[in-house]
């Protein structure tokens, strides 16, 4: 079973904000221009944006993504940007299997300084080995062999690292040391050494008999093992130990534990520097909310049961006791639920009925049809992770090109009296805002081909149900659906272009007005299908004007329009419609590499603007340039990783195509994933797709990876497997999200039986029924019978894990490279740890 | 979360951000408030503002309200004015169970943000002249109140039952927490009442 499960880990942090940073020495009234990092081991994955001359920096900056590899520490550095370089304020470190402690919840973490000392990676493999060694008097001595093998992800010191280690032999009770170096090794943090060094040691043995011999009885000693950077060949060689350059990292093995005859060999893992104390310096704090997870993902047989269970939700009478609506009650975030239950209810193509079932089931309890789908209810979230997922591209075409032009423009749009800065005129704001306003406006209600199939079917079921308990407001069939793609999409869209992939860079304060006041307009507009008198003129006067000037019947019958073809049954069923336009499917910039026209020369490597459509992949110099290269999808005839020794740098991956390949870097390993998934399911479906690659790049005249030298052979190892894709832009993987709901079941165990508990105290209260406690449960029997069946599942799933974990447990060698000896996350597995 | 619901006519929603002389700044939305006007229908909103002068204990104070979006989309900015705001009136229906729940989270949320325990807070039941259909009662208002060394009141913008008292409370809740903060009488002026949003 072993090899079938995968680890998954994502990871969603949000950056709120940090207080107390340390002021300047000299002008402490000054405040720092900051700015915040996150970090995977050394590995950086985001940065915020500088936020200028404050002490309490707010960042309100979210990152989310699949992380691709194993880690130790989850890091946050918070720099002073200047000019010249960034330098660290403060840092907040966490070990991987500590971050459950903190999951979806806001915390303030104290900053600690980030010295050499304790900014410490990497792992070393050493052999020690307790042994006699003939002398010159010919008598057999007690010594110890220990050999420097190599070592594994340093750090690296202002971008380089010269590594060097330092076998010291420390005899505790006497306070004398004996030191060793290694050479120096350029150029690298994983450095092979296999230099071994002996000591003899002193005060031999009291216990004759050898074999039991026991360096114990001898002294208490250690060994400690230090790697450093060597900054300067000079500095060490004149000056000796004086300025040993950068420490890297150090491991102190006692003696005591050895014993004789038998050698030891293991990684350890490298430590801060012995006697490092944490500062008690009070560097200010951050506050963070970090969402971990990490699952071992089974087989698919393995989630049948549940997975059933859950798809049964959409016939279970009263929908409010099926499993998905009781997830639904018992998580605290709805969100968490929402997202695995929406994509696997999409997955198996039972979203809409879902999606009517508990429409119908939330209206029934609605008395009042303004406010129809307006609370955060499992619904309302479950259509938000939809619109989240299909509706991007559809985003996009509607909305980005004015959000785009409002940030390049920079015009201010302030029509507030009280808000207006000197020198402003604000007729001519109110000009400005109205243009892009009714840019918006028409460019919305004209992309309504582009709303997905999926969407409209979903907004029909609303719309339907809507309509059947309300049958004397004919406008709520428009509210419902402006709820949902107004006020829960175009507008937070507009209003924080960053979350919905519209722009990369965070806006300054006139921008971010502009965009408030374009979005309030548009939710204004949204409102008004659905109004009969003007209730808006009556909360801030000076948006009065405006509204009036877009309270006609042109704008309100082109919304009506918009709404009617987006939640349209007949447009349900018609084909889908192809689609013309290229979709921006993921864009931004990566480091390419000439494409091979020339094989030598310094700029090789240049950093460039990428952009993938449906269409095609090309490159540009910035955003605004006409593109460089365009390679058309059907010409993708492979995307693979590349080997790091190919150009000695990481995250390389290779576009192939008919006559060459074209070799990418990408910023860290999270990029580096994102572009090969995406790339990967675009060009999944090609004919001519490759079977074999070249996993190295060719150079010197020939393929690294199997040294034939001519470069039109084929490839010498067989391309990824890529999980079978349907859909470009959605690939849901169905046990994955499963698996997901498994752990939240699980972390609520005590509340489902609490809520079995509630059902069976309701089913014999006779009482009053205002006087039940909360949560009052609609038909306990099918409640309790579903709870059971869900209880049944989980429990014998979480069988499987603790089974998988033993196992996985068993297997792992301590002291392996793996799992080097000193890293605690190996004593713990994920299975434990999990949400 | 931040809105628990916008459930119904003019409800006062949550989140009330003082910062008093010279700029405050309520995050409360109620019409009536401020313009004494019931709105029947209550439109979603994005984010929007309101100021008011008024008098509390002989002290001028310019009040900006600001009614932010009760969706969920927004969690960044609704830290920001978590983070800004200086009192906070949590508002339930005493006609929805959920409401009421809702607040706990929000309450922690709140503090969470601010680092501290002592944040005013109000609590307000809302819909009071909704008697037929009470579920929340008064008894769970006060406990939770009683629980939070918070003050509890009940208000209805529909009948105007104790809608100013709940702007009126807070604000002295912020005053008692920050003496100094206040100037004289007629500290607290028009100007500056501008917050940054």
């Amino acid at each position: 079973m072993a090899s079938e499960v995968r680890e998954e880990e994502s990871l969603r942090v949000k950056i709120g904000e940090a207080k107390n940073l340390p002021p300047h020495t000299v002008s402490i009234n000054a405040g720092r221009n900051t700015l915040c990092t996150i970090k995977l081991d050394r590995e950086e994955i985001f940065r915020t944006q500088i936020v200028e001359k404050d002490l309490n920096p707010f960042y309100g900056e979210e990152f989310s993504g699949e992380i691709p590899h194993k880690f130790r520490y989850l890091s946050f550095y918070i720099y002073e940007a200047s000019q010249k370089s960034n330098k660290v304020l403060g840092k907040v470190s966490l070990r991987r299997q500590e971050l459950y402690k903190y999951h979806g919840k806001d915390h303030w973490f104290p900053l600690f300084p980030a010295d050499a000392d304790s900014e410490v990676l990497g792992k070393v493999h050493l052999e020690i080995k307790f042994d006699e060694f003939l002398c010159t008097d010919s008598e057999p001595t007690q010594g110890l062999s220990i050999r420097v093998v190599e070592c594994g992800d340093l750090t690296v010191v202002n971008g380089a690292c010269n590594p060097y280690a330092v076998v010291t032999l420390n005899y505790k009770s006497k306070h004398k040391q004996e030191i060793k170096r290694t050479n120096v090794r350029k150029k690298t943090i994983c450095p092979h050494f296999d230099e071994t060094f002996f000591f003899l040691l002193e005060n031999r043995g009291q216990n004759h008999d050898r074999n039991n011999y026991n360096i114990e009885h001898a002294f208490k000693a250690y060994i400690s093992v230090s790697l450093w950077h060597d900054d300067s060949l000079v500095s060490r060689e004149v000056l000796g130990g004086m300025f040993p350059g950068s420490f890297l990292g150090e491991v102190k093995i006692p003696l005591q534990n050895l014993t004789s005859g038998t050698s030891h060999k293991a990684w350890y893992c490298l430590g801060s520097r012995e006697g490092w104390k944490q500062s008690n310096q009070d560097l200010g704090a951050l506050r963070l909310k970090i969402s971990y997870t990490s699952e071992h993902v089974f087989k698919s047989e393995y989630y049948n049961d549940l997975r059933e269970l859950l798809l049964q939700s959409v016939n279970t009478e009263p929908v409010s006791s099926s499993a998905a609506a009781i997830l639904g009650d018992v998580v605290e975030s709805r969100q968490d639920a929402a997202q695995p239950i929406m994509r696997i209810f999409l997955h198996h193509k039972k979203l809409v009925p879902f999606v009517r079932a508990l429409a119908r089931a939330e209206i029934k309890l609605t008395s009042d049809p303004n406010t129809v789908f307006r609370g955060n209810t499992l619904i309302t979230k479950v259509i938000d992770e939809l619109m989240k997922l299909v509706g991007l591209p559809c985003l996009h075409e509607a909305i980005k090109a004015t959000v785009d032009e409002i940030c390049t423009e920079h015009l201010s749009c302030e029509i507030d009296p009280a808000r207006v800065k000197d020198g402003e005129n604000l007729s001519d704001n109110m000009k400005n805002l109205k243009r892009y306003v009714e840019q918006v406006f028409q460019s919305i209600v004209h992309s309504g081909l582009m709303c997905p199939t999926i969407l409209c079917e979903v907004f029909f079921a609303l719309k339907e149900a809507a309509q059947e308990y309300f049958p004397d407001s004919p406008l709520v069939r428009y509210q419902v659906v402006s709820g949902f793609i107004f006020l829960r999409f175009f507008a937070p869209a507009i209003l924080g272009p960053r979350l919905f992939d519209l722009r990369t860079d965070t806006q300054d304060m006139c921008v971010n007005r502009t965009l408030t006041l374009v979005s309030k307009a548009l939710q204004g507009l949204g409102n008004l299908v659905s109004s009969k008198s003007l209730s808006f003129g009556l909360k801030e006067e000076y948006m009065v004007p405006l509204f009036k000037s877009f309270n006609d019947a042109e704008h309100i019958d082109g919304i009506r329009m918009y709404l009617d073809m987006i939640s349209s049954a007949a447009r349900a069923n018609t084909k889908s419609i192809i689609i013309e336009v290229p979709i921006i499917l993921k864009e931004g910039f990566l480091i390419k590499r000439a494409q091979g026209r020339k094989k030598f020369g310094m700029k090789n490597f240049k950093r460039r603007y990428f952009c993938l459509t449906n269409q095609h992949f090309f490159y540009s110099k910035s955003r605004d340039d006409p593109p460089l290269c365009v390679i058309s999808i059907e010409d993708i005839l492979a995307v693979e990783t590349l080997q790091e020794e190919s150009f000695k740098m990481k995250y390389m991956f290779q576009v192939v195509q008919p006559q060459r390949a074209l070799y990418i870097q990408a910023t860290n390993c999270v990029e580096e994933k994102e572009w090969l998934d995406i790339l990967m399911k675009v060009c999944h479906t090609n004919r001519n797709r490759l079977k074999v690659f070249h996993p190295a790049a060719f150079i010197n005249g020939h393929w690294l990876c199997c040294k034939v030298p001519d470069q039109a052979s084929p490839g010498c190892t067989p391309v990824t497997g890529g999980l079978s894709v349907t859909d470009i832009q959605v690939n849901i993987d169905s046990d994955r999200e499963v698996e997901r709901i498994h752990s939240l079941y699980l972390s609520y165990m005590e509340k489902l039986e609490a809520m079995q508990d509630a059902c069976a105290s309701q089913e014999v209260y006779m009482g009053l029924p205002e006087t039940i406690h909360q949560p009052y449960i609609e038909d306990t029997q099918s409640c309790f019978k579903t709870l059971n069946q869900v209880l049944t599942c989980v429990i014998s799933l979480e069988q499987e894990h603790m089974q998988y974990c033993k196992l996985k447990q068993r297997n792992t060698v301590i002291g392996s490279i793996d799992a080097p000896i000193g890293d605690e996350s190996y004593t713990q597995f994920p299975g434990n740890t999990r949400l | 979360m931040f809105v628990t619901e916008k459930i119904g006519y003019c409800n006062m929603s949550i989140l009330p951000i003082l910062n008093i002389n010279p700029n405050i700044s309520v995050l409360f939305q109620t019409v009536q408030f401020v313009q004494n006007i019931f709105v029947e229908k209550y439109d979603p909103t994005i984010e929007d503002s309101y100021r008011k002068q008024v008098e509390v204990d002989g002290q001028q104070c310019m009040l900006e309200i600001l009614d932010t979006a009760g969706t969920e989309q927004f969690t960044a900015m609704r830290d920001l004015y978590m983070k800004n705001g200086q009192g906070f009136l949590l508002v339930y229906s005493i006609t929805a169970q959920s409401t009421f729940n809702d607040l706990a989270d929000l309450r922690e949320q709140i503090l969470r943000v601010k680092d501290t325990d002592d944040v005013p807070i109000i609590i307000v039941g809302n819909k009071c002249d909704l008697e037929d259909e009470r579920v929340v009662g008064k008894d769970q208002g006060n406990n939770l109140a009683r629980n939070w060394s918070s003050e509890f009141l009940e208000t209805s913008a529909k009948a105007k039952v104790n809608v100013n008292e709940v702007f009126y409370s807070l604000v002295r809740t912020i005053n008692k927490k920050n003496p100094g903060n206040v100037s004289g009488p007629s500290g607290g002026g028009k100007k500056g009442c501008c917050v940054l949003l």
